[in-house]
């Protein structure tokens, strides 16, 4: 078939970053609802706050208090996105604001209410901080005019600035198309099937399970797919004691490159229903196929190898080996 | 400094998503296209060299799958970029000066269609402390770039119309293109915002392409192009400069880095970028193109973009290097004697890498 597999998949990572002594200075301040600005050279003001200075270099100086209203220099205006957890509902600006008693400008939101007729040049903002704010950058929720405070000379004093931030939350998470390619959909397509369909290379005779498309070696086109045994030799393995989130199997469990029989490459895969410490390189291995329910074009419907020797097998669990 | 030319480029077809082939795949027929049309073996290759990056594949270390597009076994001498494959072309230049080898295959390979939501890519790009956590929206710094530009008074919406009307018609004549078409400016100008004052039609649309260019040395330069009846388009000179990451610490209206990198290409080309006669872009925008010609003092004469650039196609890490490409295919098959490249690479042309190629006679 001349298609391709593709399926959605994500990828996250639950980071945390650490931040530097200044930065996590400037946060501690958003926490308290107050606007810190940095010293560099001999009389400029950043904020927000940097560790160096972008033009020299050098480390940057004292902290200073400002207050948290400025200017727009220029701005974007743009719809929130559907999907996404957006502090502002109506449509808003990405904007550049200039501090009152800054050098450089801040990059952050401004709302006008979903009007983009109130951002003109020079439109005066103030900080519309976060009901909670836990010392991140999303403690300002955004800019919005006016400059003012409502009662004139009621300034929000903020709170005590407590210790600088040493981390910061910075999750990471993509939604993904995998394309599996022609070549790989033969052998996914292939265990939906329960069977292993391997392809062997015109030029140099290698024969590959999984198969690409092409040759890796010789980049030619791979012949037609033919069906092998699945069963194979341990190539060499490692025993993994270490327990991991997502983990399928309680450890200790094995994983082998496994090089299976009519093949010249290896395929990883878990080696269990046998003792971890009875395993040896050479060891025959056979595949261990889901129920035809879960069979599905993944190499997840081999749920596992095990020895070709009964005599080597002990019994699993069955809770395990349906989880793998 | 050796003479040190491109001797062959070939691309793929830059599509809006692909969803047919795998990395290695998309390369292979455009790799072989490459070594096949100036008569070498893949063992004649001293050096191969890549660029694509895990944020746009959705994998760790996804490059590994395309080396099976090159066949590196046994095994080979390469490396890779994680940036767009304009800077892998950077440093297999370098290399061949350091007199490391003769010939080197570089290829980017882009897929700007894995990622469901490009906005959930663009921000990995950013500072982590004070602009990724606010997930700004993937044009917002495009956006903010060219309203300052726009504010100067030096261009309009109109200029950036023109542009773009300009680079899809150019668009028709290339078979690569993802997008192109003749528009008029009224109807351009009639389209509704995405993030003012850039419109749909003003941002480059990501796509899925590869690209490969053979770069060779001197008289090995000379022998490769004439077998495919080309001549080599030496890369006089390559510079590139980046600017500080927080974009509120620069002045969004000025390419300093630019015009740095010009100054430096130009002393070391003994021709400045007034003196060509074509120029490839890297415009992911419309405005870029009236900053970079600015900063670059490019003659009013000069052609942009001939292959409609990338606001016909954006294979992400290709991008850059298919300017590089496009430039030298001009030189190659006698259509101009000296041309400028122009790679960028992250926020608001953040860094910017300036080739100036140039032919000589036959
Ligand atoms: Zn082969």
């Amino acid at each position: 078939m001349d298609t391709s597999l593709a399926a959605p998949y994500t990828t996250a990572f639950g980071f945390e970053r650490t931040v530097g002594p200044q930065i996590g200075a400037f946060l501690a301040g958003l926490r308290a609802r107050r606007l810190l600005g940095v010293r560099v050279g001999e009389d400029r003001v950043l904020c927000p706050v940097a560790e160096f200075d972008p033009v020299t270099s050098a480390a940057t100086g004292d902290l200073v208090e400002l207050e948290p209203s400025g200017t727009v220099t220029a701005w974007t205006w743009v719809d929130p996105r559907e999907g996404w957890d957006e502090p502002i509902d109506s449509p808003y600006a990405w904007a550049l604001i200039r501090i009152d008693g800054a050098d450089n400008t801040f990059f952050h939101r401004v709302d006008t209410g979903g009007d983009p007729a109130r951002m003109t040049p020079g439109l005066r903002v103030r900080v519309r901080w976060a009901a909670d704010p836990v010392g991140s950058i999303e403690d300002i929720v955004c800019f919005e005019p006016p400059a003012e405070p409502p009662v004139p000379g009621a300034t929000d004093p903020g709170a005590e600035i407590g210790e600088p931030v040493a981390t910061i939350e910075a999750p990471f998470h993509v939604d993904y198309t995998y394309v599996a390619g022609v070549g790989r959909s033969v052998y996914l397509r292939g265990m939906a099937e329960r069977r292993f369909l391997a392809r062997r290379c015109p030029g140099c005779h290698q024969v590959y399970f999984p198969a690409p498309d092409h040759c890796a070696r010789c980049l030619q086109v791979l012949d037609a797919p033919f069906e092998i045994s699945g069963t194979g030799t341990i190539s060499t393995f490692c025993i993994v004691n270490l327990p991991f989130p997502g983990q399928l199997v309680d450890p200790p469990y094995v994983v082998a490159y496994i090089n299976l029989d009519g093949t010249g490459n290896k395929l990883q895969h878990r080696v269990l229903e046998v003792a971890p410490d009875a395993v040896a390189v050479g060891m025959q291995v056979e595949p261990v196929w889901a129920p035809e329910t879960d069979l599905e074009p993944s190499l997840a419907s081999v749920r596992y190898f095990r020895p070709v020797d009964p005599t080597l097998r002990v019994p699993v669990a069955d809770q395990e080996a349906r989880d793998a | 400094m050796r003479d040190i030319g491109v001797v062959a480029f070939a691309q793929s077809g830059c599509r809006a998503a692909n969803r047919r082939d795998d990395m290695a795949d998309i390369l292979a027929p455009v790799i072989a296209e490459a070594v096949t049309s100036v008569g070498i073996e893949r063992g004649d290759i001293d050096f191969y060299c890549s660029g694509s990056h895990d944020f746009h594949e959705g994998r760790t270390f996804a490059y590994i799958e395309s080396l099976d597009a090159v066949g590196a076994w046994p095994p080979i001498s390469e490396s890779h970029v994680e940036m767009d494959a304009a800077w892998a072309a950077n440093e297999a230049w370098s290399w061949l000066q350091l007199g490391e080898g003769d010939i080197a295959l570089v290829y980017g390979i882009g897929r700007g269609s894995l990622a469901s939501d490009p906005d959930q890519v663009s921000h990995t790009q950013l500072d982590p402390y004070y602009l990724a956590p606010l997930h700004p929206h993937r044009h917002a710094f495009a956006g903010l770039q060219a309203h300052a530009l726009l504010a100067t008074g030096t261009v309009t919406e109109r200029d950036l119309a023109e542009v773009v009307a300009r680079s899809l018609s150019a668009a028709v004549e290339n078979p690569h293109a993802q997008r192109s078409g003749v528009h008029a400016v009224d109807d351009l100008l009639a389209q509704p915002y995405v993030a003012s004052p850039l419109r749909e039609h003003d941002t480059a649309p990501l796509g899925d392409a590869a690209a490969v260019l053979i770069l060779a040395a001197g008289d090995r330069a000379r022998d490769l192009a004439a077998n495919a009846g080309r001549r080599p388009a030496w890369i006089r000179a390559m510079d590139h400069r980046m600017a500080t990451h927080y974009p509120g610490a620069r002045d969004l209206t000025r390419l300093e880095t630019v015009e740095i990198a010009a100054r430096r290409a130009t002393r070391m080309a003994g021709f400045s970028p007034a003196e060509i006669d074509v120029a490839e872009l890297h415009t992911e925008y419309s405005y870029a193109e009236p900053m970079l010609a600015a900063a670059l003092g490019l003659a009013p004469a000069t052609t942009i973009n001939p292959s409609g650039g990338p606001l016909a196609g954006n294979p992400t890490t290709a991008t850059g290097l298919i300017r590089l490409g496009e430039a030298a295919a001009r030189i190659c098959d006698d259509t101009v004697d000296r041309a400028l490249a122009h790679a960028t690479s992250g926020p608001a042309l953040q860094h910017n890498l300036i080739s100036l190629l140039e032919g000589e006679r036959r």
